[in-house]
């Protein structure tokens, strides 16, 4: 793996790529995703790859980055002879493994064991490549749009100067300007570097003057085009258009425009009377505005208030609406028959009439979970149409849609409107934009981290930086202080002692709370306190003799070595917990690293838990009662472990093109180096000498 | 090229960290579910009798059963457990504080050591049960020290007994339940226990 660590421009010449004989089957694919795939890109040239969905580019970038060998759910057999590749995801949510920018990018440095002072030149100088330079580094991946997300992860790519660049569909997801960003950014590096890079591209009118060659992938992984991009395109025209592929009217040949929506279809019978609102009062108001503008507060907010049995909603991650084993179950779920109206016999016939409008026709048997991207989004919309809902909130249904499959969405869409529905649309695509009577325009907010007034310990609350109200101790002392006291606690002898303690230490924490606003919860209190007396009562009704005073005890070293950890985890932030125990502690660097991660993902599986709650009310068929909440909470775990797995693996994707396993490199061993120094503080000394002396108070008073 | 994983291999792939890491900061997230759906009623019940609410114990416990059938490698139910007890740390609203992390480490140390002396190759769902089993012992020990020193001898052995119950019936079955199913849907094809699990289900399904 190359990590040249020397400045930007050059005439580095790759060695070029070549793939010979390739074939890829995936675990329990009857066929190969690829097939007998050869071809060589000369050192600097750059491919455009296409093909019909599911036609295996994506096994192809993943097997020549070597992110599919570690993933050991493919049987592979012919040679890759690539240089040091960087592969960029489509889903760049789950690309992102930190909680600062700086981080983020910085990771494949530290993979390769690049010294810190190194890596802040290699992440200013990267960001400043695509265009970043202007964006806080401190600020949290996840708060950014996703056009500067997907530049980011670029940038994460860059710092290791790859000499193959690998793009899986970088710019399906965003609109317009945010593709252009990208793109000039790709440009900017490949012109630089001279390196060589393929790009998978849907929509690729935009990346095909920057793009040299141009492979062409069959239904069944076979190559069946390579050559000169603006041949190949001409040549293949025909049959780009009828796999549905995004030939705009900027191509050479220029023959191609969206089809108008209204081809073949018909609108889904009224819902209009039960509102008593004609037909005609049906709009499409279209949600737009970047990132952290409200739209999703908004949005919230609105469902929040929203009528179950009036409302729609489709989610923008789709996973969540899946409620059954089959699509058709799924959309039907085995709950709703109770909730909906009797009388209307007719559901099961409109899901199966809107699931073969939407293009799943012969999926209804298909479990769910074996649905693409696109599949799942049409999936998802079919079950928020399936009540004829007055008013309809759509969350980017157009994403990973082919040219036929996006007619069907936006015919859908349409027929809802002309129906008389209420449609709330928030899309990034220009060309289901066009079609919005009004638009609601949220503009930038001035502040850009999310508050979730209900949840004050958040974890990522606490990443809004700054050295305001920071704190003068770190996790690592915390850690240490409860270790102490949990020590001390339990030599304690005598109430009085184990009192006295108990009050001192409860002074000490008043008086960080005092001083520290960001320490003050004071709801946190409530669960000691509940813990505490129930403690105490169960050690004196079920000792043998009944004595007060030793369930006392108890109860005062319980509270003593909890309360610490209680009331000021609050303020603890993963990543420099992580910093600590890797470079402090010395523990091994990749489950430290990996784990971070893991805390990193809370903030999100929480929204997706709560939108997972709030789309089961609005589809009334959310289950109560004991044995009810109890299959509810399994039904929540499942789809959450579901949605967490698949963006594990993903994650897994993107460290690994980041080097996150590389152990070596021209036979030295990499060690992992810490982009950020850990800190260990006086504040952190002062917290142990305290917790040891509050300790040995309860020990010596007596 | 070939890429059949038949022979045994302890390294661990960040795949493996991973999404060990955070299946177990989602199950973290679940906890804080149970916290709303469950805790109070289960609470309520175990008031009447504060042993009875030992039999919640392995809930606890599912994170480290899960991350040893799972991944299949020496580590996996001890880092499974201290993530999420990590992940219930920082979220806060309990009362145990960094206590939480001596309590991981006790009920990590109990499933590893069953598979450890299985020599890490044999998983299956008497096993996990087993391994809630042992991992329950642990804690309820830990708890005799710094929760209940004053029970009696007889409330110390029925404390046991119902963590022990829960460890198996709750982290055992559940624990193993979630991989199972989770290969069957095909999301763990990265993993030879969700291979397995996904053959296994399409051999039913031929039979039926």
């Amino acid at each position: 793996m190359s990590t040249e660590v020397a400045g930007g421009e050059g005439e580095r010449q790759g060695r070029g790529l070549t793939v010979s004989r390739l074939t890829v089957t995936p675990f329990e694919a009857k066929a190969p995703a690829i097939s007998e795939v050869s071809f060589r890109l000369e050192p600097g040239e750059r491919a455009l790859l296409l093909g019909p969905s599911g036609a295996g580019k994506s096994t192809l970038l993943l097997t020549i980055s070597g992110a599919l060998q570690q993933l050991e759910s493919a049987e592979i057999s012919g040679q890759v002879d690539a240089p040091a590749s960087g592969l960029l995801l489509q889903n760049t949510a789950d690309s992102s493994v930190a909680d600062t920018v700086f981080r983020d990018v910085a990771f494949g440095a530290e993979s390769a064991g690049i010294p810190a002072l190194t890596i802040s030149s290699l992440v200013s100088q990267a960001l400043a490549e695509v265009g970043l330079s202007g964006i806080p580094d401190q600020r949290n991946p996840e708060t950014l749009s996703g056009g500067e997300l997907a530049r980011s992860c670029l940038a994460g790519l860059l710092t290791l100067r790859p000499q193959l660049l690998l793009l899986d569909e970088p710019t399906a997801m965003l609109d317009a300007n945010s593709a252009t960003l990208v793109r000039e950014a790709v440009k900017t590096y490949l012109e630089s570097s001279g390196a060589n890079a393929i790009v998978a591209e849907h929509f690729f009118a935009g990346w095909a003057p920057m793009l040299d060659r141009t492979l062409v992938l069959d239904g069944s992984g076979h190559l069946i085009a390579d050559g000169p991009t603006e041949l190949v395109l001409a040549d293949q025209a025909d049959l780009l258009l009828s796999w549905g592929l995004w030939v705009t009217e900027e191509t050479p040949e220029g023959a191609w425009k969206h089809p108008a929506p209204a081809l073949g279809l018909e609108p889904w019978p009224v819902a209009a009377e039960a509102n008593g609102s004609s037909p005609a009062s049906g709009k499409i108001i279209a949600l737009v505005g970047p990132s952290g503008s409200g739209k999703t507060t908004w949005l919230n907010q609105a469902l929040g208030d929203a009528v179950p049995s009036e409302t729609g909603w489709m989610p923008q991650n789709p996973l969540l609406t899946i409620a059954g084993e089959t699509v058709l179950k799924s959309v039907l779920a085995p709950e709703l028959p109770k909730v909906v109206d009797k009388a209307d016999g007719g559901l099961r016939g409109r899901a199966i009439d809107l699931l073969a409008r939407l293009g799943l026709g012969d999926a209804l048997d298909q479990s769910p979970h074996s649905l693409s991207g696109g599949q799942l989004r049409r999936l998802a919309l079919a079950t928020s149409l399936l009540r004829q809902p007055r008013v309809l909130y759509l969350d980017e249904p157009t994403v990973g849609q082919d040219a036929h499959n996006w007619v069907k969405v936006t015919g859908q869409v349409l027929a809802a409107r002309d129906s008389g529905a209420t449609v709330y649309l928030a899309t990034h695509d220009p060309l289901l934009l066009e079609y919005a009577d009004e638009v609601m325009t949220f503009p930038q907010a001035a502040a850009v981290h999310r508050i979730d007034a209900a949840n004050h310990n958040d974890l990522d609350v606490q990443k809004v930086s700054g050295s305001r109200g920071q704190l003068p101790f770190s996790p690592l002392g915390l850690l240490g202080a409860s270790a102490v006291t949990l020590g001390f606690a339990l030599g304690f002898q005598s109430v009085l002692g184990a009192c006295t303690a108990l009050i001192l230490e409860l002074l000490v924490l008043l008086a960080l709370m005092a001083r520290y606003p960001r320490l003050r919860h004071p709801k946190l209190f409530w669960p000691v306190l509940v813990g505490v007396i129930s403690v105490w009562f169960s050690n004196w009704w079920l000792s043998a003799n009944h004595l007060l005073e030793p369930a006392a005890l108890v109860a005062l070293r319980v509270a003593f070595f909890g309360l610490p950890g209680v009331l000021l985890s609050s303020a603890i932030s993963a990543s420099s917990f992580g910093d600590q125990l890797g470079q402090l502690l010395h523990m091994p660097a990749r489950p430290v690293v990996a784990g971070m991660i893991g805390l990193y993902r809370v903030q999100r599986l929480r929204t997706n838990w709560a939108n997972l709650v709030l789309l089961r009310r609005i589809r009334g068929i959310r289950q109560t009662g004991p044995i009810g909440g109890l299959r509810e909470l399994g039904t929540l775990t499942l789809l959450t472990l579901v949605d967490a797995t698949r963006g594990a693996q993903q994650t897994a994707i993107a460290m690994e093109t980041r080097g996150f396993s590389a152990t070596e490199e021209e036979g030295k061993p990499i060690r992992r180096s810490w982009a950020q120094p850990a800190t260990w503080g006086r504040g952190d000394v002062w917290l142990l000498l305290g917790a040891a002396a509050l300790g040995l108070i309860g020990l010596l008073v007596r | 090229m070939t890429n059949t994983n038949t022979e045994r291999n302890f390294k661990w792939r960040g795949i493996d960290l991973v999404t060990t890491a955070i299946l177990a900061a989602a199950l973290g997230v679940a906890f804080w579910g149970y916290d709303v759906f469950i805790y109070p009623v289960a609470s309520t019940l175990g008031n009447i009798y504060p042993p009875l609410a030992e039999l919640q114990l392995g809930v606890w416990l599912i994170p480290a059963v899960l991350g040893a059938v799972l991944v299949r490698k020496p580590g996996a139910a001890l880092y499974a457990e201290l993530i999420a007890a990590t992940v219930e740390l920082l979220l806060g609203g309990n009362s145990w504080g960094w206590a939480n992390l001596v309590s991981g480490l006790a009920q990590g140390l109990g499933v590893e050591l069953v598979f450890l002396v299985l020599g890490y190759r044999r998983y299956n769902l008497r096993f996990a049960m087993i391994g809630g089993a042992i991992s329950a012992v642990f804690e309820v020990i830990y708890e005799y020290v710094s929760w209940v020193p004053e029970y009696s001898v007889l409330q110390k052995a029925v404390y046991m007994v119902c963590g022990v119950i829960s460890g198996a019936a709750i982290a055992g079955l559940v624990g193993w339940w979630l991989v199972q199913t989770l290969g069957r849907l095909g999301v763990l094809n990265a993993f030879a226990s969700g291979r397995e699990a996904r053959l296994a289900d399409k051999e039913e399904l031929r039979k039926a």
